[in-house]
This record gives structure tokens, sequence and C-alpha cells, in this order.
């Protein structure tokens, strides 16, 4: 296996707005892909066509070998494509009607057909390692945003993707909570679990990704080691973004 | 002319009225039966890409809440039988209390569909895509996902449904039902209506009394289901 994402070609527009302009990415097993760029230039669409909640005009997509066509595809595909990912959303998306015990195992029980005993041993080893043990029983509502994400991130994690797509994690937390979430996206970094993020957080950037790739109108402009895409990138677009977000 | 209002007759006449509560009792339950399959139907149908389908389910919505009850049953009791009989079928058979559940079920099915739309609207896209982030399929994600929290949402608008239907089952009368406003009048009649103030006051009470539970039990329902959870997700 030689990679573990292959974006080829991909274009998406809605309506007549061409908002991926033929994005191309080979991810390598382990690998840390962190995203950045302005805000409309596509990020949250090119992670959504990978598991399909949009679905691509064109180009191919493929994980651990697993290769669907984007204009050409079947819902087995689909589907097999997205339990091959997974995603923690923005605004976390928890299921409002259960605990967060109940959100982490959903996927095993429904998706993985554990029964419920096992389901539950599996659900509160994650939930330790997230921080949420004694939360276990409560409603998202009930928990702050950096509670709701790193249940957010048990979840998707429980269901032992090839590959975790992250959007914008953070963005929408109260900035003292921003530490504990990064903190949990850093050690499951260290697992080896290949993973795309989207942030603007720079020094988390550089502590984490193997790579920076940087987006703008919907293409890469640019990517490389984050030493070099962080410190001292090449193209004038990457440096003008940099020099507004530090 | 004398007074002859009794007030003190009145909880008198209750169980009398109150004989025909099953009637009423069968007429509200399958007509909100009949209504929900009907209004879920419609329902998916004007949620459908299907611009026909789209159309047509509006069309019915529109014209179902435009028309009042007592209008519907006169055209489906007097309008359809007549029709059939045009075309060789007789109806004079069938029992009055069927045309009075298919109007309310026609009738409420409107409303219905409509509080089903707008539930399932008010559950955030965000809580279907992330079942299918994690690999649910879409009707799996629907019925374990979206259905439980549309209908958190959809329980009271469900419970003054009911209670308008409780009421509306009391045009039953007007064809010649006995429900407990035509056992109500039919009492009033064995009198030749001396007792008629008394008796109304009495049906009145009655409804009055049901909705009351009715409305006890959508606000029970409402805490019991969403205890500690917050519907509509952004
Ligand atoms: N469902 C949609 N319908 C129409 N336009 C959309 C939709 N989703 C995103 N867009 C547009 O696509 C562009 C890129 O959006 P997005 O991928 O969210 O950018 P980013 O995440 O980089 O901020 C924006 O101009 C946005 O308005
Ligand atoms: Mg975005």
């Amino acid at each position: 296996m030689e990679y573990m994402v292959q974006l080829e070609n991909i274009h998406k527009s809605f309506g007549k707005n061409q908002i991926l302009k033929g994005v191309n990415m080979n991810i390598r097993k382990g690998e840390v892909v962190v995203i950045l760029g302005p805000s409309g230039s596509g990020k949250t669409t090119l992670l959504r066509t990978i598991n399909f909640l949009d679905s691509a005009n064109e180009g191919s997509i493929s994980v651990s070998n697993f290769k669907v066509n984007c204009n050409k595809h079947s819902k087995s595909q689909v589907i097999e494509l997205r339990r091959k990912t997974a995603m923690v959303f923005q605004n976390y998306n928890l299921f409002q009607n259960k605990t967060i015990l109940e959100n982490v195992m959903e996927g095993l029980i429904v998706v993985k057909k554990y029964n419920k005993k096992e389901a539950k041993k599996v659900s509160m080893e994650i939930l330790d390692k997230v921080g949420l043990l004694e939360r276990c029983d409560y409603y998202p509502s009930q928990l702050s945003g950096g509670q709701q994400q790193r249940a957010g991130i048990a979840r998707a994690l429980i269901m032992d993707p090839d590959v975790i797509l992250f959007d914008e994690p953070t963005s929408a937390l109260d900035p003292e909570l921003v530490g504990e979430v990064l903190n949990t996206i850093k050690a499951v970094s260290q697992t080896g679990i290949t993973m795309i993020v989207v942030t603007h957080e720079i020094s988390f950037a550089k502590e984490v990704a193997s790579r920076v790739v940087f987006m703008e109108g919907g293409n890469i402009v640019e990517e490389g080691k984050p030493t070099e895409m962080l410190v001292n990138p090449k193209e004038p677009r990457t440096q003008q973004f940099l020099k507004r977000i530090i | 002319m004398t007074n002859t209002f009794k007030p003190e007759t009145i909880l008198g006449y209750i169980p009398g009225v109150l004989k025909a509560l099953p009637i009423t009792m069968e007429i509200l339950f399958l007509s909100l039966l009949i209504g929900s399959i009907l209004g879920a139907l419609i329902a998916t149908a004007n949620l459908s890409n299907n611009i026909l389908l789209r159309k047509m389910s509006s069309g019915y919505i529109s014209f179902m809440r435009g028309i009042p009850t007592l209008v519907l049953i006169f055209l489906l009791y007097l309008g359809l039988p007549q029709i059939a009989l045009n075309i060789g079928i007789d109806m004079s058979n069938i029992n009055k209390s069927i045309y009075i559940i298919a109007c309310l079920s026609l009738n409420t099915s409107a409303n219905l569909a409509e509080m089903m739309r707008s539930s399932y609207l008010a559950v955030g896209k965000g809580q279907c895509e992330a079942a299918y982030s994690i690999g649910m399929k879409s009707f799996t994600a629907f019925r374990r996902i979206v259905l439980p929290q549309a209908f958190g949402i959809a329980i009271p608008t469900l419970g003054n449904n009911i209670i308008i239907l409780l009421k509306d089952t009391s045009l039953a009368f007007a064809i010649g039902v006995i429900d407990m406003m035509g056992k109500g009048r039919a009492l009033s009649a064995a009198s030749y209506g001396s007792n008629r103030l008394e008796v109304y006051m009495a049906t009145g009470i009655i409804f009055w009394v049901l909705c009351i539970i009715l409305e006890y039990s959508s606000k029970s329902a409402e805490k019991a289901y969403t205890k500690g959870r917050k519907q509509s997700a952004s």
C-alpha cells in the first residue's frame, strides 16, 4: 500500500460557483496534514468531498486502496468509504438525543454490530482517554464546548478509521477551551493514525503536522514541511496569509 | 317567560352524556391513527426532491387547512354518495361514523403533515451528517437520530392537534352520529328542549375536562421525553 489517502483532480461546484478546481493530494499512512487557507477557500468543502457529505463533480477519492469515482459512484461505495473515514466537525454535531456514552457507542452498535456490553466497555476506554469518563452520562447540551468536542473526537476515534478529518475543531470554542482540545488531538496524532486537519492554530501545526498545505480559491497553492511552510513560505500569497493570522 | 335554568341539575346530566364517550374516543383515536399515517406520507412527499410531489402535497395541505371541517363533512356525506350513485355504486349502507372518521382523518392529516415537516426541518442538518460520517445508512440515521429528536420537538404541537381533533369530533352530530354531542342533543330533545342549557353545559364541561387532561399529558410527555437534552440542534 503506497498511500493511505489519494485525491485526484477533485472538482466541486455549487451551482455556477466553482469551489474546488482540481485538487490533488497523496497522503501516506500516519501523516498529519494541516490545511491552511483563508475563509471561503474551499477547505471545508474539500474535507466533505472526501467522505461524500458533498459529492465532487469530478475526480476520484481513494482511502486505503478503496477507490471511488466521484461522478460515478454507488450508495454502497459511499457507505464503505465513510466507514474508512471519520470526521470531527466545527460545531461538534453530537447526537443531541443521546448521552456522551451513547454518542460514542452508537457507531459501534449500529455500524460495527458490537453487542451493547462490548460497545460500552470499548467506549468507556476511549472516553477515559479523552478525559470524559465522569461525564459519560451527560447529554451534549450539559457540557462545555471543549468537552463536547472531545466527545466528538472520541466518537470518531472509536470507529478505528483509516483517516480522521478535522474541520476547524477549535474555532467554535472559547479561547480558554482551545488548549484541552488541541492536546487531545495531539495525543491522537501520536497514535500513528492518518489525519487531515483544517485549522488556523499555527503553533499547533508547527508541533503536530508532518505536512502543511496552503489552499486558496479552490486550489492548493503551496505545500511542504511545517518548518519550511510556516517560517519561509515561497509563495507571496502564503506569506501574506501567515502575516495576517500570526 | 319564566326562568327555568336549574344549574344544580347540570352535573346530573354528565353520566348520560358520558355514555357516548366510547364513540367519541373511537372517532378520535381512529382519525388520529389514519390521519398520522396519511400525514406522514404527505410530509414525506412535501420533503421530497420531486417537484410534482411537493406541489401536490402543498396543494393538499392548503386545501385541507382552508376548508371548514363541517363543509368537508357535508361534501363527503351528501356529495360523495350522489357521485357514486351516478357511476352505479350504492353507498347508503355505509356507517355514518365512517364518514366522520374519514373527514377528520383527512382534515387532521394536513395539520399533522405540517407538524411533521417543520419538526423534521428543526432537527439540524448536522445531526444527519454526523450519523453519515460514522458510516450509518440514511434510513438508520433517520430512525435513530433524526426521528427521536423531531418527535420531541413535535410533542406540544401534537398535543394541540389532538385537542383540536377532539373538539371537532363533536361535528359528528351534524349527520346524526350519536357521539357525546349527539347524545346531549338527544337528551335535550327527549324533554322537548326544556333542559337544553343544562345538558349542553354538561357536554361542554366534559369536553373541557378532557382537554385539560390532554394538555396535562402533553406537558408531562414533553418533560419526560426531553429531560436533560436540548431539542433542536444547530
Ligand atoms: N452547500 C453550499 N451551497 C452553496 N455554496 C456553498 C456551499 N457550501 C460551501 N459553499 C461555498 O463554497 C465556498 C467555500 O466554502 P468552504 O469550503 O466552507 O470554505 P472554507 O472552509 O475554506 O472557509 C464558499 O464561498 C461558500 O459560500
Ligand atoms: Mg470551513
